[in-house]
């Protein structure tokens, strides 16, 4: 057991040191978030003279900040849950379904991971544009299609998942008079735990980030997300540096937060068997 | 499950449950994805400029034969074949021993998952001022002060190194996303076994190699396709670490089609483009697929 | 081909003639009417917001979106997004020609606006098509070699020596007289100048823009090429050009192919440079590092022949406000009342001069208290020595693409001068087939 107890001691100093390691480039924006522009043009390095929480208040002010994060957690939240509940539902039906339908279906999830977001922007937003769904500036065409793009993934995931949950515990359960509905929803859904809080994870992070997408549907002011309003601190010639590292740190910490406390929940739900 | 009675009515409700459960998520799928994509692939072969009320004239393959014949696709080409191999690998690599270390226990390893989870957080121009600042500035002072010759290469201004530049960046950025993967995969190893091999006298090297790679081998596929499909198409890192330099040596084939349809305003071309680079990875990915569910143990 | 002479005359004039707003006829029955205006400068987004603010007021029929793509996205392809949505805006922006004709069906003719008789001669000429006008110069803005005054007098450059560059033998004169005193000086180059990193944009559309400027007809010219009866290699102006870019090299940073823009503005102004080559439109960015700099332009000489310009600064209009007409009516004449109020009225001239510190395209537009940036452009065009802005002719994506990895193949020696035209050459032959 001593030699154990030194094997993770050493571990432990290992694993901090990549963590500094992974965090440097951190650094740079943490500092810089409260320096004034000159200092952080000529001493990016170096920590600030005085920590101002000017850039702070100013990006929160410019950003509209309470607006921006009240949309960017509309926005994300409802996704997660949408996705979450329709591909986990989607991907068992699938495993479960064994005949060429269901191959097609997969396959074609898969396959689309590999097409280019830029090739299919303009087609989509003439689509959900004015002339033809009319879903543009709103929260429902937005959400609806973080939905559509989150699917591959998140079916790809679940279905991996989903193939090492013994069929025996929903076959038991249909004799015992479930439905399908309900035996998926209170056998199968609570197995899923670990993987559907990966799933939540990577969307979440993913769809708080984006830029591209918002920048093209939502277009009216009061509709900004927090990616959304912290571009605004890049212009064409000129970029606010020190207000953007306060935005960006801003935007971050809830995501930061959100997420040390979720993989908390990975552990604690780690399941018996293996994924297979 | 008991052969039941197969009657017509059975297999109508049947089919009734699958729309129910497969529909929902398949229906914006098509709707946000499959669709734009055809209306896309149809635009490859005519001539649009993205221009909405413009004549859209159909004008065959020459956009495909325009594309094999462009210089710049093929360099892109090349740049991201180059990429794409790197990064799979230390992605990978990386990721696996990240999930490794933080699944082991160490009284930080919750802090570490978050840490190593971070640098997902950063994108865009951000990502690329502070990676640029890193590049230039920071690997120079080291150079001078520690000499490594490693940190006095010219990262950005030479091509292969810009390509591995972009590279290190991705891992620095999905190695975290990786990792969650394969921590989610690590944890579903029963303990009994490793403890049983324990007993048995393995060592950790045993275990890993005996135990857990064959357990994960499903998720080494799943990210295996995920990092590879990522970097296929990446272009986020690309456009705001080197923008294609120097001379467009580091231009990865989305930035290109991107410069094709957008810049150059030569939509037609620029989706023909993108309809090759889909088959490409189409391609690539499905092999890699194939192998590594051949190789991955059945439980 | 001084066609901005008259700016000059304009901007020395002050002719303080303010037309007052509203003489358009206002009918009783104003139905309401929303405005979307899709503009691509963040820099003065706060300021354009409180313009359209008090445009609200004036107007209360009128309700008003201010759009702008903001994070250095490419302000076109998010306007051919928009476009294809559907939501189409009222008001947008066009650069010059190559854009204009992509955009052609959507312009409003606008040559009967009032603010068209107040636009300083020539700076229209971009934007007209058939005689008809179809946009409205945003502003003014010009770039040249931009020196920092203290320096040069330190290393012995006198002010009537500044005065009298006029070549480019003249320049490198310059240029070597303070190179010589670098050490003294404090200096980490002479000059700072980059063709690629986050400045690519400062070589492959401003330096490139040069000796396509200096042509004896530019525009004809850039006729030429896209009907393959020019080429780049058989060009007097674009093989001595060779000489101005050698001499920037040597000059400048020992990594010329990767400075980025940051570290370029942000020496020149803390004096670590003496040159760099940019526009008016830094003066808040280099302001902020030192508010006391004493700044102004050299000309960007690219030989010593008489009459092409050697002795001039390019200055043009970077953007035109254009209006859909696409849209309902009663859209486009709010909009064109729009573009008046910012044109004619008081507040309109008080954010172009106060607010945005523009160097406004209209004569009866007061410039009070000039930055030494705009003086400098300002006492150029009195002088009458100004080449023009033709970048926005060339096919797209010649500048970011084409231009950027010329120069950048011949900063690292992957082409000779001689090769990089005849690149050049191919590309637009490419393009223009």
């Amino acid at each position: 057991m001593e030699r154990e107890k030194i094997r993770l001691r050493f571990l432990e100093i290992f694993g901090l040191i990549l963590g500094l390691l992974f965090l440097s480039p951190f650094y740079i924006i943490l500092v810089n978030s409260f320096k004034t522009k000159k200092e952080f043009l000529l001493t990016t390095l170096s920590l600030p003279e005085s920590a101002t929480l000017a850039n702070y208040t100013k990006a929160i002010d410019k950003m509209n900040f309470v607006s921006a994060f009240r949309n960017s957690l509309i926005i994300t939240v409802t996704s997660i849950v949408l996705i979450i509940v329709f591909s986990s539902m989607a991907a068992w039906m699938l495993v479960r379904t064994n005949n060429k339908t269901s191959k097609f279906i997969f396959y074609s999830f898969v396959a689309s991971m590999l097409i280019p977001f830029q090739s299919v922007m303009l087609p989509l937003v003439d689509l959900f544009g004015k002339n033809n769904l009319n879903l543009i500036n709103t929260y429902t065409g937005i959400i609806f299609m973080y939905m559509g793009f989150g699917a591959s993934l998140s079916v790809f995931l679940f279905h991996g998942f989903i193939k090492s949950v013994p069929r025996e515990l929903e076959e038991a359960a249909m004799i015992d008079g479930c439905n399908k509905f309900q035996s998926f929803w209170y056998i199968v859904f609570p197995l899923l735990k670990p993987i559907t809080l990966t799933v939540a994870i990577l969307n979440g992070m993913w769809i708080w980030n984006d830029f591209l997408l918002p920048s093209l549907v939502l277009q009216r002011k009061s509709l900004r997300t927090i990616p959304l309003s912290t571009r605004y601190f890049f212009g064409t010639y000129q970029a606010d540096w020190t207000l953007a590292m306060a935005g960006l740190v801003l935007a971050i910490l809830p995501i930061v937060i959100f997420y040390f406390f979720a993989q908390k929940h990975i552990i604690k739900g780690a399941m018996e068997g293996a994924i297979k | 499950m008991a052969k039941k009675l197969d009657n017509p009515l059975r297999k109508l409700k049947e089919k009734f449950l699958f729309l129910g459960f497969v529909g929902p998520i398949y229906f914006a799928f098509i709707m946000v994805v499959i669709i734009p994509f055809l209306i896309g692939v149809y635009y490859s072969f005519t001539n649009w400029s993205a221009i909405p009320g413009r004549a859209i004239d159909f004008v065959g393959v020459s956009n495909y034969i325009k594309a094999f014949n462009d210089q710049q696709f093929a360099v892109s080409f090349r740049a991201t074949i180059m990429y794409t191999a790197i990064c799979v690998l230390l992605i990978n690599i990386v990721g696996f021993g990240l999930a490794l270390l933080v699944v082991q226990k160490i009284r930080s390893a919750n802090l570490l998952r978050t840490v190593f989870f971070m640098p997902n957080l950063i994108g865009g121009l951000i990502l690329g001022y502070v990676w640029r600042f890193v590049f230039i500035k920071v690997f120079v002072a080291l150079y001078e002060t520690t000499g490594l010759g490693i940190f006095g290469l010219p990262w950005l201004s030479d091509a292969n190194q810009a390509i591995w530049a972009m590279a290190i960046v991705t891992t620095w950025q999905m190695a975290g996303y990786i990792m969650v993967i394969y921590v989610a995969a690590l944890q579903g190893v029963p303990k009994s076994l490793l403890e049983a091999a324990q007993i048995d006298g393995a060592n950790i090297l045993q275990k890993t190699r005996h135990i857990t790679f064959p357990l994960v081998a499903p998720a080494f596929t799943v990210s295996m396709f995920l990092t590879m499909s990522n970097s296929f198409k990446m272009f986020d890192v690309n456009l705001a670490l080197t923008k294609g330099d120097p001379s467009r040596m580091s231009e990865l084939l989305t930035l290109e089609i991107y410069n094709k349809a957008f810049t150059e305003s030569n939509f037609g071309e620029g989706q023909a483009q993108a309809v090759i680079l889909f088959f490409l990875i189409g391609i690539v990915s499905l092999i890699q697929v194939y192998f590594n569910k051949k190789r991955e143990v059945e439980m | 081909m001084k066609r901005l002479v008259s700016i000059s005359m304009v901007l020395l004039m002050v002719i303080g003639v303010l037309v007052g707003c509203g003489e358009r006829e206002t009918t009783n029955e104003q139905e309401n009417v929303t405005l979307d205006i899709f503009q691509g400068k963040v820099e003065i987004v706060d300021q354009l917001e409180e313009l359209v603010e008090d445009f609200e007021k004036e107007y209360p029929h009128i309700t008003v979106n201010l759009d702008t793509s903001g994070g250095g996205e490419d302000y076109l392809a998010i306007l051919k997004s928009r476009m294809n949505s559907g939501n189409q805006p009222a008001i947008f922006q066009v650069p010059g020609p190559t854009e204009r004709d992509l955009w052609i069906d959507f312009l409003e003719d606008l040559s009967s606006e009032k603010w068209v008789d107040v636009t300083a001669d020539g700076l229209l000429d971009n934007i007209t098509v058939d005689n008809k006008v179809l946009g409205q110069p945003v502003n003014i803005e010009g770039y040249g070699v931009m020196y920092n005054r203290a320096i040069l007098n330190r290393a012995g450059v006198t002010d009537e020596m500044i005065k009298d560059v006029d070549t480019l033998s003249k320049l490198k004169e310059v240029f070597e007289t303070v190179d010589s005193k670098k050490d003294e000086l404090g200096l980490e180059t002479t000059m700072g100048w980059s063709v690629g990193g986050t400045a690519w944009w400062v070589a492959a559309y401003h330096t490139f823009n040069v000796p396509f400027a200096m042509q004896s007809d530019p525009m004809n010219f850039i006729q030429d090429l896209n009907d393959d009866k020019a080429n780049f290699i058989d060009n007097d102006r674009m093989l001595a050009f060779k000489d101005l870019v050698d001499t920037f090299i040597k000059y400048s940073y020992e990594d010329v192919a990767s400075i980025d823009y940051e570290k370029q503005y942000s020496d020149f102004a803390s004096s670590k440079t003496a040159f760099i080559q940019q526009g008016n439109w830094t003066i808040n960015q280099l302001n902020e590092i030192d508010e006391n700099l004493d700044i102004a332009f050299l000309p960007i000489a690219i030989s010593d022949e008489k009459g092409w310009g050697n002795d001039s600064i390019p200055v043009g209009v970077p953007n035109y406000w254009v209006v859909n007409k696409q849209l309902d009516s009663k859209v486009v004449e709010a909009s064109k009342l729009f573009l008046e109020y910012t044109a004619m009225s008081e507040r309109g001239q008080q954010f172009m001069v106060e607010d945005a510190k523009y160097i406004p395209a209209f004569t009866n537009v007061d410039v009070k208290d000039a930055d030494p940036l705009a003086k400098s452009i300002i006492s150029y065009a009195s002088e009458g020595k100004t080449i023009p802005w033709v970048w926005h002719a060339f096919p797209s994506g010649m500048n970011e693409n084409d231009a950027k990895q010329a120069f950048q193949d011949y900063v690292l020696g992957k082409k000779t001068w001689e090769e990089a035209l005849n690149f050049l050459d191919e590309k637009w032959d490419e393009k223009t087939n």
